[in-house]
């Protein structure tokens, strides 16, 4: 009788843990065409600013606007011997307070080739996403400027041509990778960065060199004046990051960043930046702005604070951002909470307020504060 | 005499060196691939599975991407040494992340999931054994390894781990890996193909690591380097 039950125990323990043990082979086996995306729909509640000057130029008196954004993006690989096709693109839906817009977009459409170990090419739509910043990058000399509220969304490249040779060494240089890239505008293809006809080249030169990633950037165009930068990070201990960035145009603007990541005994993951931009405006010129740019001052000063699975919630997070324009002393603070769910579906819940005086460049803003509601199912 | 003694001893500790690196190589060969599915058991017996192919060479090259979850597919880690990157598919860059930071959440963290060698991070400073296991403490060479010591028995047939007790730096017991169901991956590879996870800092929690495929394999030094960070998918075919 015991033996009996202390049978069907065995078997029953071992039964529950079947499942976690068993591997499905069918689970590894590789595919010429591979995806991956999100469908994503956000709302947000937006208490407005009415003392505001853009607000007396809305065409209502409503003190509130209720938005919608409904975004699908999908990504996919395609490999074919030693080519790969890569693509991403997304349809976009919004909705402001009953007014409908929908948008298309490629985010990337480019085709690599793997020549040898060390030499490879990129030719078609790609982003390129050069520098260290986690807000901002100041040497990312070929990439659309980063929206410092959401820096982890998907940007979109340009049309160019990108050659790298990649080596790597058993000495205190232990990695180069030098990137050539060629980028031409006209009137219809990266007209957003030079609204005609011009020629762009530009080179990324990147080092582990005593376990400290360097990056020269350089930029050569025939209408634009040239820029040089540098990047670097190091990890000074596994809980110690530092990183910066130095970008310079010859002849005009400077701007550089510098940024640490701490990881506190308490696992609360410390990011802060410092970032200056010589032609940024001034706290006058924001001051005497109706319309402004986002993030267009001088000075800013960003701290994100993140602590993973507060009170013991797997899977979650609670953040708390604060962006501070250090010239007009404005703040853009954010406090959220994210949770992944276990079937791909991933929810980000945020409160947003927007402080200052009201010249200053958060505490003009049309919108005082909102809460912002991000639903993400990944396929 | 106490010069003899020290000598025996210090002998000792060199053959209890190499029968770490004997170890590894029982876990692992020098170059090799594998796939790795990881459990997550939450204390009411729910589940999050991970799946993810791994690439390493040498003692301290390592390069993981994720097949599974789709909330996670495509993210890709790279470890050289101490340093530790990750690449998020839509963030497009790498970003250098902690080794005690957790890229998958509950009782892994980084380095669990891209362990290197024993013998890479750890020391032997002392060994003892009976009839079927050797006791190893191992000390971390340096203050950048995510354990301080951990106490590992080690099945005397196999040679490979049955039970490894990891360590804080003061002595707190951080988790403990239970190594199990020792199966044959490839000729030469007899290893354990799950490992089994608890912490006390995760009371109820439990995390399974299963090992599908372990094979040897050659690959370039440049697959160990930032630039194939987002090109692991080309290594499967």
């Amino acid at each position: 009788m015991i033996r009996s039950i202390i049978t069907l125990l065995v078997l029953w323990t071992i039964s529950s843990y079947a499942d976690e043990y068993d591997f499905d082979m069918k689970s590894i086996e590789t595919k010429s065409f591979e995806y991956s995306g999100y469908i994503r729909s956000e709302y947000k509640y937006q208490n407005l600013n009415q003392d505001s000057a853009l607000y007396t130029l809305l065409e209502n008196s409503n003190s509130s606007q209720n938005s919608f954004l409904n975004e699908g993006l999908f990504r996919f690989i395609h490999y074919k011997d030693d080519f790969k096709l890569i693509g991403a693109f997304s349809a976009r839906y919004n909705n402001i307070d009953g007014e409908d817009k929908d948008f298309y977009t490629i985010y990337q459409l480019y085709a690599h080739n793997t020549l040898s170990v060390n030499h490879s090419i990129d030719v078609g739509k790609k982003t390129l996403k050069w520098g260290k910043g986690y807000f901002f990058n100041p040497v990312a000399f070929l990439d659309r400027p980063k929206d410092p509220t959401q820096p982890e969304n998907a940007y979109v490249g340009y049309v160019m041509v990108n050659y790298t040779y990649n080596k790597s060494f058993d000495a205190n240089l232990q990695n180069l990778k030098l990137d050539l890239v060629y980028m031409p505008t006209t009137s219809k293809v990266n007209e957003d960065f030079y609204t005609t006809r011009s020629s762009n080249l530009a080179m990324k030169l990147y080092l582990l060199y005593l376990d400290t990633d360097i990056e020269f950037t350089y930029l050569y165009s025939d209408k634009q004046n040239d820029k040089i930068g540098l990047a670097f990070s190091k990890n000074l201990a596994t809980y110690f990051e530092i990183h910066g960035e130095y970008a310079k145009e010859i002849d005009g603007y400077y701007s550089y960043l510098i940024g640490l990541k701490y990881v506190t005994h308490n696992d609360i993951t410390i990011l802060s930046e410092y970032y200056y931009d010589s032609e940024g405006l001034t706290k006058d010129e924001i001051s005497s702005s109706t319309k402004l740019l986002a993030f267009s001052g001088k000075n800013y000063f960003v701290n994100r604070l993140l602590k993973k699975e507060p009170f013991g919630i797997v899977y979650a997070s609670i953040y708390f951002k604060d962006m501070l324009n250090t010239d007009d002393k404005s703040h853009l603070d954010t406090l959220g909470f994210i949770y992944s769910f276990k079937n791909n579906l991933e929810i980000d819940f945020s409160y947003n307020l927007n402080s200052g005086d009201e010249e200053s460049e958060f505490g003009k803003k049309m919108v005082s504060d909102f809460a912002w509601l991000k639903a993400t199912w990944h396929f | 005499m106490k010069k003899a003694l020290l000598l025996l001893s210090t002998l000792s500790l060199l053959g209890a060196n190499s029968l770490l690196e004997k170890i590894d190589r029982n876990l692992q060969p020098t170059s090799s691939e594998s796939y790795k599915k990881l459990t997550n058991i939450e204390p009411n017996g729910s589940k999050k599975t991970f799946l993810l192919y791994q690439a390493k060479k040498g003692k301290d090259r390592m390069v993981s991407l994720f097949l599974e979850p789709e909330s996670e597919k495509g993210r890709a880690t790279l470890r050289r040494g101490d340093n530790m990157w990750l690449y998020i598919p839509n963030v497009g860059r790498p970003i250098r992340i902690a080794s005690m930071q957790s890229v998958v959440g509950g009782v892994f963290n980084n380095s669990d999931i891209m362990r290197l060698d024993f013998s890479a991070e750890y020391k032997v400073v002392e060994q003892k054994e009976n009839s079927s296991s050797y006791t190893l403490t191992l000390k971390a060479k340096n203050s950048s390894v995510a354990y301080d010591k951990l106490i590992m028995t080690v099945d005397k047939k196999s040679l490979t781990p049955k039970k490894v007790v990891c360590y804080a730096s003061t002595g707190m017991l951080i988790k403990t890996l239970s190594y199990k169901n020792i199966k044959k991956f490839a000729p030469g590879i007899v290893r354990p193909a799950v490992v089994e996870t608890i912490s006390p800092f995760y009371k109820g929690y439990k995390s399974i690591m299963v090992y599908g495929k372990i094979r040897p394999k050659n690959f370039a030094n440049e697959v160990f380097t930032l630039d194939k960070i987002s090109k692991v998918g080309t290594l499967r075919r």
